[in-house]
């Protein structure tokens, strides 16, 4: 039921939005951060909640409409309702209503990708979580181009997914297996690695991983704040989550044959996306790409075999959703208020907006990895799992994007923030009550998660027993 | 509990001071001083159950087994502990006065209570982890008070340099982070201590010093990763007191007396820091001999001393290492102040060639410098005699004659420079009226010196210092005169106090020359520096000619000098310049033109796909893209129909 719920409410909550008169568009965004902060509390309250199966199909392959809790869903679903809150509150302009309507349709489908247990529902809801992205890209009427770039991107992606789920539903005799070891399913060799390429092939595009990562740059410059705030922090981990909750488990030789083109491709995501990201003028690119560099780094967690470095995989993923959403949110704002994104053209506007001036340092302090906040904690647990793996020179390679990260970091703070104030720049005011509270839940959680991510570590090293293959 | 509120008292400061700091507009540096007194207070209440067998520990968290987090307070802590909250105290009394009138005073005493909690946190965490977590919290306190008047380009300049370069430092700790967690599988103290030459083998123990010592380098200043120190000058003078002379930097020190069990392990590590101490000890007192900014001379100075310190403690002189730390902490702060309360009566003038004559104008700003003068040059009876003989004579004793060598001719040029400074200053007539032209300074901005600058900016408001400025430089006096003495002779209070520490007992102490004996030839090459900058700045005749001769003395350094060796020039290009060259490469070239254009390729030379992405102009897509969603939309339906329900 509460599983359930937690998928199909926010979607029909967010459809039924379109009747409201645009007049109310106001007052349909509050009721939507209401419904996100409802949504955060359920999951929270209820962790233990039972699962909803309906039988689905029997032929060729058994499936089931099968919704429930896992450690990791858990808290993929909490960080969820957390930045869509977030999100809900800081939009605005003539789309507020459509917005806020599209971003509950993503919670929705979201929430049912982490909760899904079937791996053919896990697909579907892969495809349909593209859709409000993609409506939101078009209906902005100039972003059509990165729109549909978006869209075939991942869809090419979803298809290689729905023919990996058909390829392991008939192998395996069901798809009704994720978060249940014991559904031990035999795959051979062949078409093992056939079907690992299916997942992985969509699974890299959508995180993206380098060299997949082409649409996203665009897309995250296009998006409105609020929605690339939730496409960066959640969206960008569902190829993730699939890696970790359908690969290790079911697929694990596969995924240790894939190690050495892994890293590969993990650490040349971390080192690319860390350059581009220090030559970048376009403060919205500078984020993008600095993402392309830390989800590179979980790359390598989850393909380490590490159950320190998954259980540092997990803490990074939310700490990146937390201070990623909390960037794209304050940029969002200095975009509004100076009508410009371009790091040159920028400057000066820490004397008159302290406030704004603060939530941009708190974020990128994060993302940048200072110790005590919870990048670092990710950071360093999925690193020194890496290196007691037995991975050392790509743990060591790895710590050159920290010194990087804290270059484009600051350069971007810097550049908005100090120096003299440039006369010709809108004067506008300083953070307001609305922007605060989006901005303060997430700088809260990534202060705690930084001091004691216990609970989030104990997930996953629990959660390593159900996970096959680790040391 | 107590040691709690030492702990957090200064952070709850650095929190109310951040949020209130428009309400409480004046108070805001009272209230960040009382606090940091408090804290102080506090620590000396815990000396009792500090000292005691088995030290303080307070457990905080735990994220997983092995990973605990703690506080602990033993000697070595508390040593450190006492300075940052007792000195600290001084210098934000101090910053009442400096500070006064600045339009963002509370947010001053918000980011000086934050380092006090950072710095804090360094030292009293009682494992690697929250040792780094201080470290890099110090690290960005830095960062705030160098670019505290961020409206300047070259404070926000150097504040991000410093930054960067001690992200370089906790990488290195990273590193040896790795090593400990990958043999051991804990982080405290107590369990790296213990698997020393057991779960951690001699190699290991040699790396894991390396990795630590890049860190230490990086806060430490030591060369090659000292750059970031001279700039860090930009912030207000009392942020250069505390933080760039008498806390932060030494922590390089502190990482290593805290790790003496393991450089007591590996006589290679302990080779590594004493040459890179003293390579950092010699080098930063050359360039504080050609620096004509009065906080320029006393950074390179600072980064000399502690190059002293890093050599003691590198090479396993231990209690003579940390003895030096508390010793520069009072006459470094103390002349950092001085300087500061000259700084601030000229309105912002730091350049020593427009200064001159100040010792009739300023006597009490000429006593306070005097007095550090004296300490540092290790004049006999005052502190830094005392300290600086023992690390000297340490590097002798753990058979390092090289080492000995550097350490006596550095002491030679700080004399030389220190007086060289006072003279310039103090003696002769004022020449805040010459023109710079005749002074031989280049009236060009992008100087190496930036105190004109700031002059310009603000109005010029000649103001004599407010009495409260005066104050913690009088208090700071009596130490920077008298606390050598805790460690005058064979078993002096200050060796007792660490005997039986972990690590310190180790080292080796084999002279080749009676302790009496170096005492002697460090004094002679003393006064030999002495002499030197007597002659050239101090005779009558040097006095009366002073505007030519710092002209030509200006004009003829040599530009290796002026350049500080061009560290600078080569990170700018080959670090600074490439890295955005390579990214920018990257961001015009590799990714639109080849991994873009691949993708379109592979796409075209599939027919199927091809219609799609060459249809992007023409609006068909759009019927491909749906009918692809709905052929989704089919399969599942026929899934769903013809064997869902079938069972």
């Amino acid at each position: 039921m509460i599983v359930s719920a937690l998928v199909l409410v926010p979607i029909l909550f967010g459809l039924a939005l379109y009747a409201v008169p645009r007049r109310a568009a106001g007052i349909a965004k509050g009721a939507s951060a209401v419904l996100a902060a409802l949504v955060f509390a359920l999951a929270a309250l209820e962790p233990q909640a039972p699962d909803a199966t309906v039988r689905w199909l029997s032929r060729p392959f058994a499936a089931a409409f099968h919704l429930g809790f896992g450690p990791i869903s858990f808290w993929l679903v909490l960080l969820l309702a957390l930045v869509t809150f977030s999100a809900l509150l800081v939009v605005r302009g003539s789309r507020m209503r459509e917005i806020a309507a599209q971003l509950l349709v993503l919670q929705g489908a979201m929430n049912g990708l982490f909760l899904a247990k079937d791996v053919l529902l896990f697909a579907l809801f892969w495809d349909l979580m593209l859709l409000p992205v993609f409506l939101v890209l078009v209906a902005g009427g100039t972003h059509g181009r990165t729109a549909w770039k978006y869209l075939l991107y991942n869809l090419v992606g979803g298809l290689a997914l729905l023919l990996a789920t058909a390829a392991f539903g008939v192998l395996a005799g069901t798809t009704d297996v994720i978060g249940n070891p014991a559904a031990r399913v035999g795959i051979g060799a062949t078409w093992g690695a056939w079907i690992f390429a299916g997942f992985a092939f969509a699974f890299l595009i959508k995180t993206p991983v380098f060299p997949f990562h082409t649409w996203m740059p665009e897309t995250y410059a296009d998006l409105p704040p609020p929605v690339v705030a939730v496409v960066s922090a959640v969206q960008s981990k569902a190829g993730l989550y699939g890696f970790l909750a359908i690969g290790v488990p079911f697929l694990g030789p596969e995924m240790a044959q894939a190690r050495p083109l892994m890293f590969v491709l993990g650490l040349s995501a971390l080192l690319y996306g860390a350059f581009v990201a220090l030559a970048e003028r376009d403060a919205k690119r500078v984020v993008a790409y600095s993402s392309l560099s830390h989800l590179g780094l979980i790359l390598l967690a989850v393909f380490s075999g590490s159950s320190l470095a998954y259980a540092g995989a997990l803490v990074y993923i939310i700490a990146h959703g937390l201070f990623s959403a909390a960037l794209f949110i304050v940029l969002g704002a200095v975009e509004q208020r100076e009508e410009t994104r371009d790091l040159l053209r920028l400057g000066g506007l820490g004397a008159r907006n302290p406030q704004l001036a603060g939530a941009l340092m708190l974020a990128a302090l994060a993302a940048l990895g200072l110790p005590g906040l919870a990048g670092f904690a990710g950071e360093i647990l999925i690193l020194t799992g890496l290196y007691r793996a037995g991975y050392g020179w790509p743990a060591v390679i790895a710590l050159l994007p920290i010194v990087l990260a804290a270059a484009y970091m600051l350069r971007v703070f810097q550049s908005i923030m100090n120096g003299p104030e440039h006369p010709d720049l809108p004067q506008r005011r300083d953070l307001t009550w609305l922007e605060g509270l989006a901005v303060a839940p997430l700088v809260a959680a990534f202060v705690w998660l930084g001091i004691d991510p216990a609970s989030v570590v104990a997930a996953m090293v629990a959660g390593g027993a159900h996970v096959a293959g680790v040391r | 509990m107590m040691l709690a509120f030492v702990w957090l008292a200064p952070l709850a400061g650095g929190i109310l001071l951040w949020a209130f700091g428009p309400q409480l507009r004046s108070w805001a540096g009272p209230i960040g001083s009382a606090l940091i007194g408090a804290s102080f207070l506090a620590t000396c209440a815990l000396w009792g159950s500090a000292t005691a067998p088995g030290a303080l520990h307070v457990p905080l968290v735990s994220w997983l087994h092995g990973w605990n987090f703690g506080l602990q307070l033993d000697r070595l802590s508390l040593i450190w502990s006492l300075i940052i909250t007792g000195v600290g105290f001084l210098i934000h009394v101090y910053s009442i006065g400096y500070m006064d009138g600045d339009r963002a005073f509370a947010r001053f005493f918000a980011y000086m209570n934050f380092f006090v909690f950072a710095m804090l946190t360094l030292v009293l965490s009682d494992n690697v982890i929250g040792l780094l977590v201080g470290w890099g919290l110090v690290g960005l306190a830095s960062y705030f008070l160098i670019g505290f008047w961020f409206d300047r380009p070259s404070a926000v300049a150097a504040a991000r340099k410093a930054f960067v370069m001690n992200v370089v430092g906790d990488v290195g700790m990273m590193f040896a982070i790795f090593l400990i967690v990958a043999k051991l599988g804990a982080i405290g103290y107590a369990d790296v201590f213990a698997g020393v030459g057991h779960a951690l083998d001699s190699g290991t123990v040699f790396l894991i010093c390396v990795g630590l010592f890049v860190g230490c380098a990086a806060k430490s200043a030591q060369v090659p990763l000292h750059t970031w120190l001279p700039d860090a000058m930009e912030g207000p003078t009392p942020v250069s007191a505390l933080i760039h002379a008498a806390t932060m930097v030494t922590a390089g020190v502190y990482l290593i007396a805290r790790f003496a069990p393991l450089w007591s392990a590996s006589a290679e590590a302990r080779e590594m820091a004493g040459v890179i101490g003293g390579l950092t000890a010699i080098s930063g007192a050359v360039l504080g001999c050609v620096q004509w900014d009065i906080k320029r001379i006393l950074a390179y100075s600072t980064m000399s001393q502690i190059g002293y310190m890093i050599m003691g403690v590198g090479v396993g002189a231990f209690t003579g290492g940390v003895f030096h730390f508390l010793t520069h902490a009072f006459f470094k702060a103390q002349l950092f102040l001085g300087a500061g309360i000259i700084i601030h009566a000229l309105a912002n003038q730091q350049d020593v060639r427009r200064m001159g004559g100040l010792r009739t104008r300023m006597p009490f700003a000429f006593l306070a410098m005097l007095v550090g003068v004296l300490a540092i040059c290790g004049v006999p009876g005052f502190s830094g005699f005392f300290s600086k003989d023992d690390v000297i004579y340490g590097t002798l004793a753990a058979g390092h004659p090289w080492l000995y060598a550097v350490g006596v001719l550095t002491a030679g040029i700080t004399a030389y420079y220190m007086f060289r400074l006072l003279f310039v200053t103090f003696f002769g007539p004022y020449r805040g009226d010459v023109d710079a032209a005749a002074l031989g300074i280049a009236v060009e901005p992008s100087g190496p010196s930036v105190a004109g600058h700031h002059a310009e900016e603000e109005e010029p408001h000649h103001h004599a210092p407010p009495g409260l400025m005066n104050v913690p430089v009088a208090i700071l006096i009596l130490p920077t005169i008298f606390i050598g003495w805790l460690d005058f002779g064979e078993g002096s209070p200050w060796k007792q106090f660490f005997r039986g520490f972990p690590g310190f007992d180790a080292a080796a102490t084999s002279a080749a020359m009676p302790e009496l004996a170096s005492t002697g030839l460090v004094l002679a090459v003393v006064a030999a520096g002495f002499t030197l900058a007597y002659a050239r700045y101090g005779t009558t005749a040097a006095l009366r000619d002073a505007v030519a001769r710092l002209r030509n003395e200006t004009l003829r350094t040599p530009p290796v000098l002026v350049h500080a060796y061009y560290f600078d020039a080569a990170y700018e290009l080959i670090f600074a310049r490439s890295a955005r060259a390579l990214g920018s490469w990257f961001d015009r070239v590799i990714d639109p033109h080849v991994i873009d254009a691949g993708v379109r390729e592979v796409a075209i030379s599939s027919e199927w796909l091809g219609h799609l992405f060459r249809s992007f102009q023409t609006g068909l897509v759009r019927v491909y893209a749906l009918s692809l969603v709905f052929g989704v939309a089919c399969f599942v339906a026929y899934y769903a129909l013809a064997f869902g329900v079938s069972r």
